[in-house]
């Protein structure tokens, strides 16, 4: 009998100890730990908190909540979070706005806890999104049209921002006329999304080979790289051209020596008539996978590229048996830079992608926008977004500290308080921007006059050039034949062209592009490798346009 | 007629905070399947959600590769399932053999290890381990005379590739199982077997695999449970398109479609179906065992 | 035992012993090469030139590593969540596998018991569903969300009850003759003469909830609040997504390198890599049947 009892007991014990304890915690459901820095805003404000415009203090203080994806990258100082940093403090202090986080995530999963948070009902004022989502949102008439509140509240800055891609991206985030997100421009959109070619220069003079200028080049370069032992070093351990599994991203990406064919892969182009047609189907295509599969059969692609991501192709670039390969705008910094740290004696060079005949290529270019800002319908302060917009912009880029240093940028320990900001809309070129001005300040042997970023850059190099050598990464990207140079010229000549189709996904396209894909990418890689002949690429057209390709161009004709 | 109910009443009570988790942490969120037949949508939720029935199975029955994707899958882990019994039992009667305590449990302790490292680590290493041109597994099959063997990059080694490494990776975990049911024989029946005269290997297939062979069909019943997930961790970080064809299952597909759109009325689908065909497979065993040799398996 | 002196027997002892030799080997290598990774200078290892030694010998990495006050907030929060979760797995397998190891005679709908639980290893309604449902109880953002969604380990329960099935029936019978009720049976009997299974299944509870990292990340509103795998996970994946995504400069330099990733994942996995040789002791416990006759 007592052993019966005792096992009831415990049994119970063990239940409300549980119980109780969600009981103690429920008090902290959807909160952070920290407390907000100083007294916690008042019970957002009450409705007679307005501002009339961009800049203006709420008062009495407002609290809006949205939620936050970080990441590694986030470093904070002794004391400092995401809910208590230099922006928590300047958003309490100078507008009376208190942002609250009904949760942080990290990066990679931000997708799966929004929807399943959406799902949920919590729903924050305003937050990141992707186009579907949008759409989705939209449908259900969760989102306040932004398009007037923009107007009143964005300040001019924000306003011309917004505006420097020719207002692609606002128009993608426009619904039946009403806009219904802020995009989210990114640092590096736009044309500094296009690829180019990175060349390792002291093997190109070990084999007395000419610089890149047509298609023709690259071949001659790939096949000496892959044939010729370009290091010296008599062994036959180089590669000609890199390669990653993946095809179209990242470094070893060949997207660009398509572009030089005039072939535009997985994008929607306008066609003769002004229709839009898939990029990927179209026969300029078949050329490029034809030259491709030869410099696959001579052995200068490298015969396991079909297993190598990106990784393993900075891999072959640090350990000195790669040495050319398309990639993009920011590798320098950290691929070539691991390179440069095992052989000091490696020079590399950058060039512009390059057409069969050496006229000028039309490089493709990422959206300058995948996520949007929105807020929910029904907010208390909707215009709370943009006016953190307002503050990003004008604290971060718009006012001088001088002779201090920008409190914002990242520092020599890892701290970039710029981050922390809910609402990061940067301008679209800052980095191009930047090059700019530390070339024309280089010129001048004067930076005097540089602001954020371009200090920076402008430190970096003068440091090089006075014999850092740990700075050589800040040249390969910013120095004046860095890879920057080569965005300049392709912005300096207008060639970057943007996905034709800026919508979110048709019904179709979200049932059966993944399979589409996949078909393509799987063909495409049989060829290049020769296991399939070269006519299956007509093969693979018409079962594309059979399995659904047809219906998604119908669909998305219909939607512009 | 009920043996005595008062003896039975404190096993009845032992099961309730069993029954209490269960009920509420998996009973309760297993209303959500319903999702499965919902077009889910986040924002309206899942009692606003449309109703479209069995569509998502029909869309995955007509996938153009969805043949070929369930082949993939069924085919990758049975093969799994097999080898997930034979290795372990193999090496934990081969280990009962060590006689030294001290080597014995190093060993044991040794091949645990691998279960601990992520594929997204051991990927990278594999793929070095494994290269045509550079790995050490096919510099050693050319030493032998054999032309090297592009274990990841070809559609007629990948399947068994991942099945090998995968092994590798988990055999320590069952072993430790079948150990530990080698260590409840009654060491009385080896003596008597010894008196008379029985040889080790005797010994091994009339004492020691009967002994275990409860927690054998155990084991193998509930890994039968697993026949539809083929390993989506480890299949998503040796894969490319090159491997499609054979490698290509049904998680790293559904993953795939994700990326378009947060599908979770389909993976919800998919997932059904996957427990549907586990249930299906484990009560066949289950009666299986139970009609043929009277055991019930648990 | 004894007798074995039979030439056959010797070579095989032989060959049992290098192939297992050899085999352990095998599983220990990639840990060496991650080991000699974690010491090595980031450029060296970028360019794979580590294998089974350092190249460029530093402790840069596990400096890093051991004072990112992140990665012990992590393990903190692992501790307390295997101290809490193994206790409640232990409790719950332990009270469940004994009933449903008794035959329908002594237990009433017993069959019926054991599919309820089965059934849900085998269906869930996803990670909505789930999630809500700790969203209503307000245990979202605790630990107890991730101790409890998995407070009930069907699998180990299974196994568990396998092997209480096997004890030999007359050690029951016995007691019951004496006038022990259950409790006592199972606290007195079962559960001593059980050490290999219970430490196998203690073994398992362990490393799952050890292991476990996506829960961690989905259930919780802050990474302050993440467990050790979960924290992990950020790092070795999420900068992946950080390098593929963002092409800015700064955050590109900031994320850590290959060989602080190595040491972070070392020192994750040595805690529960050394449980396990104390656990052994009682996988080599036989059962102790002097008092039975056969």
């Amino acid at each position: 009998m007592k052993q019966k009892k005792k096992a009831l007991a415990a049994a119970s014990l063990l239940l409300t100890a549980a119980l109780a304890m969600t009981a103690c915690s429920g008090s902290n459901n959807g909160g952070t730990n920290a407390p907000p820095s100083g007294e916690p805003a008042g019970q957002n404000g009450g409705s007679t908190s307005t501002v009339t415009g961009p800049l203006d203090k709420y008062d009495p203080p407002i609290e809006v909540t949205t939620v936050r994806a970080v990441n590694q990258a986030f470093k904070y100082d002794e004391g400092k979070s995401i809910d208590n940093n230099i922006w928590t403090d300047i958003f309490k202090e100078q507008y009376g706005i208190h942002v609250k986080n009904l949760w942080v995530v990290d990066e990679s999963q931000y997708r799966q806890k929004l929807n399943i948070s959406i799902a949920s009902g919590d729903i924050p004022d305003f937050m990141v999104v992707n186009k579907e989502e949008l759409l989705r949102l939209s449908e259900e008439g969760q989102l306040e049209d932004l398009g007037p509140l923009l107007e009143q509240y964005g300040s001019d800055y924000l306003k011309e921002l917004l505006n420097q891609d020719n207002g692609t991206a606002l128009n993608a985030a426009t619904y039946e006329g009403k806009l219904l997100g802020i995009p989210q421009m990114q640092v590096n959109g736009g044309v500094s999304t296009a690829e180019m070619i990175y060349v390792r220069a002291d093997w190109l003079r070990n084999l007395n080979l000419p610089e890149p200028k047509t298609i023709d080049d690259v071949i001659k370069i790939a096949t000496a790289f892959a044939k010729d032992d370009p290091d010296q070093n008599n062994k036959n351990d180089t590669y000609g051209l890199g390669l990653n599994k993946d095809l179209f991203q990242a470094h070893g990406t060949v997207k660009g020596f398509f572009n030089g064919f005039n072939a535009y892969p997985d994008m929607w182009l306008k066609d003769d008539s002004g229709n839009l047609v898939y990029g990927s189907i179209q026969p300029e295509m078949k050329t490029a996978l034809e030259k491709l599969s030869e410099l696959y059969k001579q052995g200068v692609i490298d015969r396991e590229f079909t297993v190598k991501d990106w990784n393993k192709i900075a891999e072959d670039v640090a350990a000195n048996r790669l040495g050319l390969a398309y990639g993009t705008v920011s590798d320098g910094g950290h691929i070539h830079k691991a390179n440069k740290d095992n052989n000091p004696d490696a020079e590399w060079k950058v060039y512009p992608i390059v057409s069969p005949d050496g006229s000028a290529v039309h490089p493709q270019l990422s959206d300058t926008a995948n996520n949007f800002f929105v807020v929910k319908k029904g907010a208390k302060h909707p215009e709370a977004m943009i006016q953190l917009a307002n503050i990003y912009l004008e604290h971060y880029y718009l006012t001088s500290y001088a002779p201090e240093p920008n409190p914002f940028i990242s520092k020599a320990n890892g701290v970039f308080p710029g981050k922390y900001h809910p609402v990061l809309i940067d301008p679209l070129n800052v980095n191009l921007d930047a090059f700019r001005q530390v070339q024309d300040a280089l010129a001048k042997q004067d930076g005097s006059q540089l602001g954020f970023p371009a200090s920076v850059h402008y430190d970096r190099l003068t440091q090089y050039a006075a014999g850092d050598k740990e700075m050589w990464f800040s040249t390969i990207v910013f120095g004046a034949e860095g890879s920057y140079s080569v965005i300049d010229y392709y912005d300096n000549n207008n060639l970057g062209i943007y996905n034709a189709f800026q919508g979110a996904a048709t019904p179709t396209m979200s049932e059966k592009m993944a399979s589409l894909k996949k078909y393509q990418d799987e063909t495409f890689t049989k060829i290049i490798m020769g296991e399939a002949p070269i006519s299956d690429f007509d093969k693979f057209v018409n079962e594309w346009k059979k399995l659904g390709g047809d219906q998604i161009t119908a669909e998305v004709n219909e939607r512009s | 007629m009920i043996k005595n109910w008062r003896m039975q009443i404190p096993l009845h009570l032992m099961l309730i905070p069993g029954l209490a988790a269960i009920l509420i942490f998996s009973y309760i969120p297993m209303a959500g399947v319903v999702i499965a037949f919902q077009k889910f949508v986040p924002i309206k939720g899942i009692f606003g959600s449309e109703w479209i029935g069995l569509d998502h199975f029909r869309y995955m029955v007509q996938l153009p590769n969805f043949s070929q994707i369930l082949w993939n899958t069924v085919f990758i882990a049975s093969m799994k399932i097999v080898a997930g019994i034979i290795v372990p039992v193999t090496i934990a009667l081969l280990l009962n053999e060590i006689r030294r305590e001290g080597y014995k449990r190093m060993i044991q302790t040794l091949i645990y290890l691998p279960y601990f490292l992520s594929w997204v680590i051991l990927s990278g290493i594999l793929i070095d381990i494994l290269s045509p041109s550079r790995g050490i597994v096919n510099q050693l099959i050319q030493l032998l005379g054999f032309d090297s063997i592009f274990f990841l990059g070809s559609n007629d080694w990948f399947p068994y590739t991942l099945v090998i490494s995968n092994e590798w990776k988990e055999f320590g975990f069952s072993t430790i199982v079948y150990l530990a049911a080698l260590a409840g024989i009654n060491p009385a029946l080896y003596e008597a077997a010894l008196v008379d005269g029985a040889s080790r290997w005797k010994q091994t297939v009339h004492i020691s695999l009967p002994g275990m062979m409860p927690i054998i069909v155990l084991m193998a019943t509930l890994s039968i449970g697993n026949i539809m997930n083929a390993g989506f961790e480890q299949v998503f970080n040796l894969y490319g398109p090159a491997v499609y064809e054979s490698g290509d299952i049904i998680d790293t597909f559904v993953y795939r479609i994700g990326l378009e759109e947060a599908q979770y009325g389909l993976a919800t689908a998919v997932g059904l179906l996957k427990s549907v065909v586990s249930l299906f497979l484990i009560s066949v065993s289950y009666f299986l065992a139970y009609r043929f040799a009277n055991y019930r398996i648990f | 035992m004894s007798g074995h002196k039979s030439p056959a027997y010797r070579i095989f002892q032989a060959l049992n012993y290098g192939f297992l030799t050899a085999l352990a080997l095998l599983c220990v290598m990639p840990l060496i090469h991650l080991f000699a990774v974690s010491f090595s200078s980031n450029a060296a290892a970028t360019a794979g030139e580590v294998f089974l030694w350092p190249v460029d010998f530093t402790t840069k990495s596990y400096e890093f590593v051991l004072t990112e006050s992140a990665f012990m907030k992590a393990m903190g929060v692992t501790l307390l969540r295997v101290l809490l979760g193994v206790s409640i797995n232990m409790a719950i397998t332990i009270l469940v596998a004994y009933p449903l190891s008794k035959d329908t005679k002594a237990l009433t709908g017993r069959t019926v018991y054991v599919w309820i639980f089965v059934f849900t290893m085998l269906f869930s309604g996803g990670i909505i569903p789930m999630y809500m449902t700790m969203r209503f109880l307000g245990l979202l953002d605790t630990i107890w969300v991730l101790v409890l969604h998995t407070a009930v380990p069907v699998f180990n329960i299974v196994i568990l009850l396998n092997f209480f099935r096997n004890l030999p029936k007359e050690l029951e019978e016995a007691a019951l003759i004496d006038g022990a009720g259950h409790w006592r049976i199972m606290w007195g009997i079962f559960v001593p003469l059980s050490a290999a299974s219970i430490a196998t299944v203690t073994l398992f509870s362990i490393v799952m909830h050890w292991n476990a990292w996506f829960d961690g990340i989905l259930f919780m509103n802050s990474p302050d609040h993440y467990p050790l795998q979960s924290y992990l996970y950020t790092v070795v994946v999420g900068i992946q997504a950080i390098i593929n995504s963002s092409t800015d400069m700064d955050v590109l330099a900031m994320v850590s390198d290959r060989t602080a990733r190595a040491a972070q994942l070392f020192v994750g996995s040595i805690p529960v890599l050394l449980v396990y040789p104390f656990l052994q002791r009682h996988f080599t416990k036989g059962i102790v049947l002097g008092s039975v006759k056969e």
